[in-house]
């Protein structure tokens, strides 16, 4: 009986050290690696704690290994350009400009019951309000609607005229790193890209952390000098 | 970047541990195994018992036991209860002087140790 108490504290303690080691995102906001390590945790925690003889290294071993790749996986991606490209999906637009993509639907297996579905649980009752839905690596639909559907904002009753947003705006570099599929999605080309860098004075990529353009083609560019590090 | 190269100090530590764990259990079976061949096993050690015979066997048991404190923090009980029934049928088959009894107990602790060696062992059928 001392034994299963022993460790069950050994595991527990384990488990508050390797999630708060894993990160603070909740089970909704979890990629799906993440979602799956989690779910493993769980199981392999319990093994030693119902099997008296199942030794605790069956539990711990497997544990730290998976947390530690988890880590590098997770990290990796960042600074490895062809491991975010195998490992990342990127996000998927499902509307853009008020446009279904039939194809991208297909493509994540969404059917137009499950859009239907998204839309009203977000509060919309139809396609033609939103200019933009995303669905994102983390599987949760985001929408962005058109302007005539934006609530208003303090800002807006300042100026006496609602704000008109340009669509969405596409991170074409993130972290030093040229985002192809958002260059796609803005329908730019590098040409343009690099065009828009010499203009800011920026020799590099490496050099930005993050540049977005929206669908009118305003870019904004966040250098790494300017955040904190 | 921080989380990640304490990741891999800690990746690293436990690499060591498991290459450290796998050659003392690799080293100890090899040992044990050693002692269990060298047993006697002629007619005449067993009736009655020879000071050899029981000698050999208690210096086999003494380190059996010995590991058998250190190997359930390494595995499972059910990987170690074959070897330690046999071991312990081969102590008191020596004892009572019973040879086709302390034989077949001398083998089935040789197939168990090697088991447990092949799952010790970095090699692809480990693996299964």
């Amino acid at each position: 009986m001392a034994a299963v108490f022993i460790r069950t504290l050994i595991i527990y303690v384990l488990l508050i050290a390797v999630m708060r080691f894993l990160g603070k995102r909740q089970i909704g906001e979890m990629q799906i690696s993440e979602l799956v390590t989690t779910f493993l945790l769980s199981d392999l925690a319990a093994q030693p704690l119902v099997g008296a003889g199942v030794p605790m290294s069956y539990a711990i071993v497997p544990i730290v290994t998976l947390v530690c790749l988890e880590v590098f996986f997770s990290f990796l991606p960042t600074k490895v350009g062809f491991l975010k490209k195998l490992l990342d999906s990127p996000p998927s637009i499902i509307i853009g400009k008020g446009k279904i993509d039939r194809r991208e639907m297909m493509r994540m297996r969404m059917s137009m019951e499950d859009l239907l579905c998204e839309l009203h649980l977000a509060g919309y009752t139809s396609p033609s309000e939103i200019e933009y839905a995303v669905l994102e690596p983390n599987g949760k639909l985001a929408f962005f609607p058109v302007n005539a559907e934006k609530p208003l904002t303090k800002g807006d009753f300042a100026s006496g005229t609602p704000t008109q947003t340009s669509g969405l705006l596409h991170p074409v570099i993130i972290d030093g790193k040229i985002m192809e599929y958002a260059l796609k999605d803005a329908a730019k080309s590098k040409k343009w890209l690099f065009s828009t860098l010499k203009k800011s004075k920026i020799n590099d990529v490496s050099e930005v952390f993050l540049m977005t353009v929206d669908d009118a083609g305003k870019s904004e560019i966040i250098t790494k000098k300017e955040c904190t590090s | 970047m921080k989380t990640f190269i304490v990741a891999l100090i800690i990746f690293a530590l436990l690499c060591g541990a498991i290459f450290g764990v796998s050659s003392f259990v690799l080293g100890r079976i090899s040992e044990l195994s050693g002692l269990a061949l060298a047993l006697a096993e002629d007619e005449a050690e067993f009736f009655p018992p020879s000071e050899r015979l029981l000698s050999g066997t208690e210096e086999f048991f003494a380190l059996w036991d010995k590991s058998m404190r250190v190997f359930p923090y390494i595995m499972g009980y059910e990987m170690l209860d074959r070897a330690d029934e046999a071991a312990l049928s081969l102590r008191s088959y020596a004892k009572s002087g019973e040879r086709a009894e302390f034989l077949a107990a001398k083998m089935r602790f040789l197939d168990s140790v090697e088991r447990l060696r092949e799952l010790f062992s970095v090699r692809f059928e480990s693996i299964a």
